[in-house]
């Protein structure tokens, strides 16, 4: 299966913040969920794929194409949503119609009138005057107006109720229906991944931690509840990270069903993405 | 799909944008203009219509900062190149229009009162001031950022207004004999100033991060 998206070991350095050696693959007809608390670095990734920041080491591909010589035959086939929109307020939706009509070679005007119509966006108002939910809408629409076969989303749902929420990952899953089709779709709100995501990758200060499908990573890693002593006592080599409380300590464990067969007496609790994305940004590494 | 097509939206964009200043700009030169062109003081007008050619591209570049807009065009398929070309294409675009207006109100006061009329050639060189002060003003925009550079517009239109001044006070006098070649002298400056603005710009805007 080809990739949509292949990094590989991407740095980028800022004074006070580095990407450090970021390597992933989302291979073609997937969605990604690319998670992180907010500063881990999802949106430099993001800008540094794209190229809108220089990358100080490594290599990208997109399609299995490099951006120094495919630009803009690569930026055809992407639509991108920021967290904020990027049109100017003074922008009706029917202007960012003309503009983008211009711009993209595939751009598909009765398509974005149907998204208006079906988002409920008025086309003569000014974007100044929409919601939050309304400009993420329309931001959407405009990226899935040119039929990209790689949408890149950052954060597209932060900020909106669950009901636009809801309706946004409708519109994702329909698009991934084409098999030549992907997302990549970075977000701190793990409910929105788990409806959706089929890979997760983790990144925490800048450094992947965990890229594998959802299904392994539930299937693979547990939480392990134990007490100090007993924490201090067992094996760790299948220990990832660990937390302490009141009552003892959490220790997220990979390869689950081996460390339960060697340790049946004690408590493995299922992991979500949520309860993953904590011990890896909150847990001290073993 | 060829490449004037991407320029022709990234310019779309700014006409668009600059709608509502355009209107406001309009109001003001009819303005000046009635209070002006009677009096005979055709070059203040002038001077006004290449201000505005100006300092509307500037403006565009304000507004594609607030929106956070470049980070977005760079996703589309148009090189940073053709960003910053566009914005040069669209300042010679303005200036062209400023020159055209100023031409028929040259030749409307020409005919209506011959005794104040000033040369057409003063357009040009009023012109070449306001594309040399543009061709100053991009760099700094793209090195600075729309917010830092904005002080930066008033300082440099001052130093651009002195210089000027004290260079009448020097050679005012030779100016009469001399005007035509001083003119052109001074619209081949600015002209390769403008191309080379372009060429910084262009290499300031490839090293841009959003």
């Amino acid at each position: 299966m080809a990739d949509a998206i292949c990094v590989h070991e991407l740095c980028k350095k800022y004074p006070d913040f580095s990407l450090q050696n970021i390597s992933f693959c989302l291979p073609k007809g997937s969605i990604m969920g690319f998670i992180g608390e907010n500063g881990a670095g999802k949106t430099t990734t993001i800008k540094t794929i794209l190229g809108i920041a220089k990358k100080t080491g490594g290599s990208v591909k997109l399609f299995g194409l490099g951006f120094e010589e495919h630009e803009k035959e690569i930026k055809n086939r992407i639509g991108v949503v920021f967290d904020e929109c990027s049109f100017h307020d003074t922008l009706t939706a029917c202007d960012v119609a003309k503009i983008l009509g211009k711009i993209y070679s595939a751009w598909d005007d009765p398509l974005f009138v149907r998204y208006l119509k079906q988002f409920d966006l008025p086309e003569k108002k000014k974007i100044k005057e929409y919601s939050r939910g309304m400009k993420m809408k329309l931001g959407i629409a405009a990226a899935l107006s040119h039929h990209p076969d790689l949408l890149i989303l950052d954060e597209p749902t932060s900020g909106l109720d669950p009901v636009v929420r809801e309706e946004i990952l409708d519109i994702f899953l329909e698009f991934i229906q084409d098999e030549e089709h992907s997302i990549l779709l970075s977000s701190h709100i793990t409910s929105d991944l788990d409806k959706i995501a089929d890979y997760l990758t983790f990144i925490h200060e800048g450094k992947i931690v965990l890229s594998t499908s959802k299904d392994e990573l539930l299937e693979d890693l547990g939480i392990l509840k134990c007490s100090l002593e007993e924490f201090d006592a067992l094996d760790k080599k299948s220990f990832l990270t660990y937390r302490t409380n009141q009552f003892g300590c959490e220790v997220l464990i990979k390869d689950k069903l081996s460390f339960i067969a060697r340790h049946p007496d004690m408590i493995v609790d299922p992991v979500s993405t949520e309860s993953v994305m904590l011990m890896y940004a909150r847990g001290t590494a073993v | 799909m060829n490449a004037s097509s991407w320029i022709s939206g990234l310019m779309l964009k700014d006409l668009l944008n600059l709608r509502p200043m355009t209107k406001t700009l309009f109001v003001m030169f009819l303005i000046f203009g009635v209070i002006f062109i009677p009096m005979g003081n055709v070059m203040t007008v002038y001077f006004l219509l290449m201000i505005f050619a100006a300092l509307l591209p500037m403006t565009s570049l304000s507004m594609d900062d607030m929106a956070k807009w470049d980070r977005y065009a760079l996703t589309m398929p148009v090189t940073r190149k053709d960003i910053v070309r566009s914005k040069y294409l669209m300042t010679i675009m303005f200036f062209g229009v400023s020159i055209v207006i100023s031409g028929i109100i040259a030749a409307v006061s020409y005919y209506l009162m011959p005794e104040t009329a000033t040369p057409f050639w003063f357009i040009v060189l009023v012109g070449a001031l306001g594309l040399f002060y543009g061709s100053l003003l991009f760099p700094l925009l793209y090195k600075f950022g729309s917010e830092k550079a904005r002080y930066m517009m008033f300082v440099l239109m001052a130093v651009i207004g002195i210089l000027l001044v004290g260079w009448f006070a020097l050679f005012g006098e030779s100016l009469n004999g001399n005007l035509l070649i001083y003119i052109l002298i001074t619209a081949v400056v600015s002209i390769a100033a403008f191309i080379a603005s372009y060429f910084v710009s262009v290499r300031l805007y490839e090293k841009k991060e959003f």
